[in-house]
């Protein structure tokens, strides 16, 4: 297993180069400035929320046993979105360390309600379509009353609010990167020491309990992970559509296996790649920009109907 | 060790489903439980598994309640098989039997000594040819005795099993009714297996007999007939 990971991690890095390699050598153009203060976070960024992201979506999918969870479908993201353009609604007058903390807080909160709501649904519903469909009209809720708040906002909040709730990888500058690191880095660490408890939950519940788990202290620590990672990333990248459900299925495509200890580190790097490759459309595209999750949408959409179709075709 | 029942009343919410059922189950006993299809077989065997606490009276593991215990060491003591099967689309059957070390698990990772246990197990229950397939692609039976390996591998001094003989075939379900009787006797494990197969019943000496309306009691070969007959 270690021998698998260890050749995984070549794979995905050599990847990781190739996408990188464009922005690289195209820099020598650009003065050292341009590449440290705009390319460099923009880069990291895409790499530590695309990875963060798509470990969220791991740990919900294993936690709930359902191939569709994750943080985008489940309202996670849209409950932090709701959070933080309220936060900008209504104490855009903050300057000093509030202004940048301050959107940072209220993405936490709504990610951690959110999380606690679908985490209390999930245990009354055993039906895993159900959770899906809940979570759609939670989700729903929370992008509806943004749409009508945003009716009675001022002209330059909208566009802005509006923009950042596309996804973006361009709004964080160097000071940022180490709260992303915090997202991103940190849940990777303890997730990897969770990678046998999750295993377990492979089984299902049932057998969970009768091999002696946990599954308080299991729900615990994914309700911290996952909201404190996605709130973090809302926070600073607004909503990121589809990694946090492509980049699993697609490294267990990859890898054909369900063991975490290979899991985690392959959605992590997947789920950077997918982001990176964004960004780097994005750099050569320049100073055009598309909106990050239209193109997710574009790249994700066919892997999720593929998996959908393979899942079909193995039940008939 | 000796797992006795005292006086216990389990419901499957929200109903109430057993009342006042006393029963001592040793080690090295090797006992079918019947019943009608409703009666509370398999509330009964989570019971004694250490997943549905009675709502009276008392489960006791040398007296101590089985219910005091921490779960990692109760799933040192008890294990169970059921009717349902992981729905996970990759996973081998050497990942599932791994899992069955979970209660030992000291670290982030499963150790030599482990994978020792899997491989031994993997002989002794015939398992070889398909243990490192997907799970999802293997045969109803195939996935049975996988499961069953699983539990094995918690090292257990009692086991329950639910219907465990339901999808092997008639020469499989000899050879899994000797092994688990053998293995019952020779590492003195207690197994309590439900079923619904006449031809196993035929071969137990002591069956746990559930009457349907909430009691059971332990009876011999001789009174399997008449219990049958009042079905």
């Amino acid at each position: 297993m270690v021998k698998k990971n260890l050749i995984l991690i070549f794979i995905l890095a050599l990847l990781l180069g190739i996408t990188l390699y464009p922005l690289h050598s195209e820099s020598q153009s650009f003065s050292a400035d341009v590449f440290w203060f705009l390319r460099f976070p923009r880069i990291m960024t895409a790499c530590l929320a695309g990875g963060a992201v798509a470990l969220s979506g791991l740990l919900m999918q294993s936690y709930f046993q359902n191939p569709l969870a994750g943080p985008y479908v489940l309202g996670i993201h849209s409950g932090a979105t709701f959070f933080v353009a309220m936060w900008f609604m209504f104490f855009n007058q903050m300057t000093g360390p509030m202004s940048r903390l301050g959107p940072i807080g209220s993405a936490l909160v709504g990610s951690f309600l959110m999380m606690l709501v679908i985490i209390s649904i999930s245990k009354k519903v055993g039906n895993k379509i159900l959770l899906v469909l809940l979570g759609l009209f939670v989700s729903q809720l929370a992008s509806g009353l943004l749409t009508v708040c945003l009716n009675f906002a001022q002209q330059e909040h909208i566009k802005a609010i509006l923009l950042w709730s596309f996804g973006t990888f361009q709004r964080t500058a160097l000071n940022d990167l180490p709260f992303l690191f915090l997202a991103s880095i940190v849940p990777l660490l303890l997730a990897f020491r969770m990678a046998a408890h999750l295993d377990l939950l492979n089984l299902g519940e049932t057998y969970a309990h009768l091999s002696g788990m946990n599954f308080k202290k299991i729900s615990f620590y994914v309700i911290m992970l996952t909201g404190f990672s996605t709130g973090l990333v809302v926070a600073f990248c607004g909503p990121i559509a589809f990694i946090g459900l492509a980049a699993i299925h697609l490294s267990k495509m990859l890898f054909k296996t369900e063991q975490h200890g290979v899991l985690i580190p392959a959605s992590f790097l997947i789920g950077s790649i997918m982001a990176l490759t964004v960004e780097a459309l994005n750099l050569w595209m320049a100073p055009q920009s598309l909106p990050l999750n239209a193109v997710l949408g574009i790249m994700g959409a066919p892997v999720i109907i593929l998996f959908i179709y393979k899942m079909n075709f193995r039940q008939a | 060790m000796i797992l006795s029942a005292k006086k216990i009343a389990l419901s499957y919410s929200p109903r109430s489903v057993l009342q006042d059922i006393s029963f001592d189950f040793a080690q090295g006993n090797f006992f079918g439980l019947l019943g009608k299809n409703g009666s509370g077989k398999t509330t009964l065997l989570k019971a004694f598994a250490g997943i549905n606490q009675p709502r009276a009276g008392e489960i006791c593991l040398d007296n101590k309640s089985l219910y005091d215990l921490s779960p990692l060491l109760r799933a040192r003591i008890v294990a169970m098989v059921t009717t349902t099967w992981p729905s996970n689309m990759l996973m081998t059957g050497r990942d599932i039997l791994l899992l069955g070390r979970y209660p030992y698990l000291s670290g982030p990772h499963y150790g030599p000594h482990d994978d020792e246990i899997v491989s031994e197990l993997a002989g002794s229950l015939n398992i070889q040819d398909f243990v490192e397939k997907p799970f999802f692609e293997l045969s109803d039976g195939q996935k049975q005795k996988i499961m069953i390996a699983r539990a094995l591998a918690q090292k257990t001094n009692f086991l329950f099993l639910d219907e465990p003989f339901t999808y092997l075939d008639i020469k499989q379900k000899d050879w899994l009714f000797e092994f688990l009787r053998n293995y019952a006797q020779d590492k003195q494990v207690g197994i309590l297996f439900s079923t619904h197969d006449r031809f196993i019943v035929d071969q137990l000496d002591h069956v746990f007999a559930l009457d349907g309306k909430g009691g059971g009691a332990i009876i011999t070969k001789e009174d399997v007939p008449a219990y049958l007959a009042s079905f």
